[in-house]
């Protein structure tokens, strides 16, 4: 029961972030979803409870990062951070939704051995609505919150089927480093806009 | 330990934090190309001591040992890291000139460098890893001067994306591995290769950050990026067929690569039609040109795989043709629209536009019109009306290269004059293309090596 909820949450926020165009607003949210992934993965039993501890600790640095060089931007090149998506949001929470109902399909229809279902669907539809974010964005900060929403996703079901520690350090790095790429290209943006 | 094998993976390293300094100098380009022709040198003239790791595989000096996974050089990773070292050493000097290039030589050291590593670099499923820090650090590279940022925000998003399917598909490559006749491993496998070539490679539907990077971006950053991730991709399947080797002998795999190569070719020269600019142009023949690579090397035949090594040694001089007369376009107009430069204004700039385009098209006279011939030809008894599309295709091309040329002259800001260094530039890649003519057969018998590893793991009859 409360892993469902935990689901719901994870998703709702992930939509959150999908609908809400204010660049603060949409930085809580994002933080809020990795935070409650963490939390989802804390209640499985497959993935040891220190790494999902890093992983909420991660999203709340990341989520951090992206606040100071929002902040950074918004003094000389603001419509870096308040350019709007073409759709109206109650378009976006709609696709959010559909895209939970996909994922549950998906579960149902392709199960996968090794993974928990109930990972799945976190995973199916934190990818399906971060490359949602990602490609109706017209900032590159909120595509690249839409990129690591996928990260985010794929992070739950990796860890709960790697053994490999290396390999999970290794898809913690490609987090940061995405995270990286996206700042620069934020502040990139406000360099050649000054 | 396998000291020189740990030197070649270190200097691209160590040259990042020289040249970083250095990148707003004129020293940063040559300093960075000699650093890479300086590592395929290094890889010829150290006498590596031969030992057998498996007995279709030579190793070059002992395993390399970190973290407690191997890093072996084989007879085949020396031609394949010669030939990615030696074409960015290259493009390192194409980039010379422009000021707006100047992030490609630290970050192409460091993107080199772990392609390199995610090479070498055995469980296959942890190179993935470096391969894909390297296809994203590339981003970096694709912003020119107050332009190129939604082509690179695309770009970062398709090589995230691709990135996700090729770890997927090496842990289900593994499990596939460890649970033998169980075909849902295999099926995901093939499927998710699939997923990220298309994503890596600009097949349509995903291939909108191709155009862009080349349109928008700086264009040699945008040529580095989508030759390390073609041809680089090349090789790294490659390592996967050698590591996995029922990967190649499955059904669907011969017919993935056919679907990629046909779409890219034939989708380009229709979606080409609808798009106005050298640059978008010059993204399209490219595609459609590396479409033929692939659509080569998926024929499953050893003529095949031949065409398709020989053509990876050809494109490269087309590619930097372009890439060059681009960047010289956009420092003249500030954009890469067709009309901002009339002929008499910068002659070598449109000739180089011209000339690599319809080198890209594989247009007689230039070297990879032998290539796509050679291919109709064997298309054409099996497949008619796909050999019909191959060689329509070119017209199509043509047809958009030939609109831009005719494109009416635009009132736009002051020019700025053409740069000296076109000329000699366009004087010794025109010099570079005929040589390529006449060394076409040399080149295809140095690039053998190639196909045989290829030949070694598919054991085509």
């Amino acid at each position: 029961m409360i892993g469902e909820l935990m689901i719901l949450a994870v998703i709702g926020l992930a939509g959150l972030v999908l609908a809400i165009d204010d660049w603060r607003g949409m930085l809580l949210a994002w933080a809020l979803m990795g935070a409650a992934g963490g939390v989802l993965l804390q209640q499985t039993a497959e993935v040891p409870r220190e790494l999902a501890g890093i992983q909420i600790l991660n999203s709340v640095l990341l989520a951090l990062l992206f606040y100071l060089a929002g902040r950074r931007a918004r003094t000389t090149a603001p419509r870096t951070l308040t350019a709007r998506p073409a759709i109206h949001w109650r378009f976006r929470v709609l696709a959010a939704l559909f895209l939970y109902v996909l994922a549950r399909m998906l579960v149902i229809r392709f199960p996968l051995p090794i993974a928990s279902p109930s990972l799945l669907i976190v995973t199916y539809a934190l990818i399906g609505i971060g490359l949602l974010i990602a490609t109706l964005s017209r900032s590159p900060l909120k595509a690249g919150l839409g990129v690591l929403t996928m990260l985010n996703g794929y992070q739950v079901f990796y860890l709960s089927v790697q053994d490999s520690l290396l390999a999970i350090g290794l898809m913690a790095g490609m987090n940061l480093l995405v995270a990286f790429l996206v700042v620069a290209l934020t502040l990139v943006r406000q360099e050649e806009a000054a | 330990m396998n000291f020189p094998l740990l030197i070649l993976l270190a200097v691209p390293f160590l040259t990042v934090p020289v040249v970083y300094p250095l990148r707003r100098t004129p020293l940063a380009a040559p300093f960075a190309a000699a650093v890479a022709a300086a590592l395929v040198g290094f890889l010829w003239i150290v006498p590596w001591p031969l030992s057998a790791a498996r007995p279709d595989q030579n190793t070059l000096g002992p395993p390399l040992v970190l973290l407690g996974r191997t890093l072996r050089l084989t007879e085949t990773d020396r031609w394949v890291l010669s030939v990615l070292w030696g074409s960015a050493a290259l493009m390192f000097l194409t980039a010379w000139p422009f000021r707006f290039e100047r992030r490609l030589y630290p970050i192409g050291m460091a993107a080199g460098g772990l392609w390199m590593l995610g090479l070498l670099l055995r469980p296959i499923s942890l190179g993935t890893f470096f391969i894909g820090g390297a296809a994203l650090l590339l981003a970096l590279t694709l912003l020119g001067e107050g332009h190129g940022m939604e082509g690179a925000t695309q770009y970062l998003i398709a090589a995230s994306l691709g990135f996700l399917a090729w770890v997927t598909a090496a842990w289900a490559a593994e499990q596939a591995t460890l649970n033998p006749g169980q075909p849902l491993w295999t099926t995901l496998t093939v499927v998710l290769i699939g997923m990220a070539l298309v994503l890596w490679l600009g097949v349509w539907p995903a291939y909108r950050w191709v155009l862009l990077l080349f349109a928008e971006g700086a264009p040699v950053g945008a040529a580095f990026t989508v030759f390390l991730l073609n041809y680089g991709t090349w090789f790294w399947l490659l390592a996967w067929a050698q590591e996995f080797p029922w990967l190649s002998q499955l059904p669907g795999w011969s017919a993935s690569l056919q679907t990629i190569g046909i779409l890219m070719t034939l989708s380009s020269a229709v979606l080409a039609l609808a798009e106005r600019g050298w640059g978008a142009i010059g993204g399209y023949a490219w595609l459609a040109a590396s479409g033929l690579s692939w659509l080569a090397l998926g024929l499953g035949t050893v003529e095949g795989v031949h065409l398709s090594a020989w053509t990876l040694g050809i494109r490269m001089i087309a590619l930097i043709g372009l890439a060059f007369a681009l960047a010289a376009h956009r420092r003249m107009s500030g954009s890469t629209e067709s009309g901002r430069i009339p002929l008499h204004h910068g002659p070598w700039v449109i000739a180089l536009l011209l000339g690599s385009g319809m080198a890209l098209m594989d247009v007689p006279p230039f070297a990879g019109f032998t290539a796509r011939w050679a291919l109709t030809r064997w298309l054409t008894l099996s497949h008619p009306i796909l050999a019909l599309a191959l060689m329509g295709s070119v017209g199509l091309l043509g047809w958009a290269l030939w609109r831009e040329l005719l494109t009416p002259p635009k009132e736009t800001t002051p020019l700025r004059p053409m740069p000296r260094s076109v000329v000699w530039f366009g004087i010794a890649w025109w010099i570079a293309e005929l040589l390529l003519l006449f060394s076409g057969p040399w080149l295809g018998l140095q690039l053998k090596a190639l196909a045989e590893a290829w030949i070694r793991v598919r054991l085509i009859e």
